[in-house]
């Protein structure tokens, strides 16, 4: 009980600490964020895992950038983001499971939508 | 006659073996650390890329409160504009969405064993400046 208890609350501990974020970076593709009521055009969709090695490196992002540049966005279109979720699924809490380690899933998903 | 020997020998290892096992397993179910869904009601305009109009720096941090390990509630959902339009952001571009705890949070998770966890997001970017818009 001792031992489950000192390993419940290192658990907590240490995969609920860690720094993780998103930004946009360097693409200059016009990237909005708003609710979407009519689904229309090529659905984007970013799953990124995060995985911190130290509680407190704040190196670990979602560039945009990176995973946007592979949609072939026209000139007279845009990128509207409507859902950003993340958490912790089960291999995250296994990587968690690592002392000083820290991971997270981020999901994102958007659509290439005209500009308004 | 050799099993029961054989199981005999190894019962302490055996024993921790369903131990450890049995604590990972737990702590994999319990361990549903604190799901956020951010998401827009369109009240104003939001852009994770540059405005060039959005000049004035803005940072806005905002808590959460998870219990149970994260179980309750299941699904946090934060709405991005609500939280702009109360702090007076009219529009928001540069978009930056910051999730961390500071050591307080920390301790607090760990003296309540995780029954409450505090858990805090930060966002910030660029608006429009006072008085424009």
């Amino acid at each position: 009980m001792k031992h489950f208890t000192l390993l419940l609350s290192l658990l907590v501990f240490v995969s609920c600490s860690g720094f993780t974020g998103l930004n946009n970076r360097g693409y200059t593709k016009t990237i909005a964020f708003k609710s979407v009521k009519e689904f229309s055009g090529e659905e984007i969709f970013i799953k990124k895992r995060l995985i911190n090695f130290f509680p407190y490196d704040e190196s670990e992002e979602v560039e945009l950038k990176e995973h946007l540049l592979k949609f072939n966005v026209p000139a007279n279109k845009e990128i509207s983001i409507y859902k950003i979720e993340t958490e912790m699924d089960a291999t995250d809490v296994l990587f968690s499971l690592i002392p000083f380690v820290t991971s997270r899933t981020y999901k994102i998903v958007g659509m290439v939508a005209d500009k308004k | 006659m050799k099993f029961f020997k054989f199981l005999k020998n190894y019962r302490p290892i055996f024993k921790a073996t369903c131990q450890g096992l049995l604590t990972i397993c737990t702590l994999f179910f319990l361990t549903n650390c604190a799901r956020i869904e951010y998401r827009s009601k369109n009240s104003i305009p939001i852009y994770f890329s540059t405005n060039m109009n959005s000049t004035e720096v803005f940072e806005i941090e905002k808590k959460l409160q998870f219990f149970v390990w994260g179980l309750s509630p299941g699904h946090h959902y934060v709405d991005v504009d609500s939280i702009l339009m109360a702090n007076g952001v009219k529009e928001a571009s540069k978009l930056h969405i910051h999730e961390f705890m500071n050591w307080t949070d920390k301790l607090v998770s760990v003296i309540t064993l995780g029954l409450f966890v505090p858990y805090r997001i930060k966002l910030s970017g660029l608006m429009l400046k006072k008085g424009e818009g």
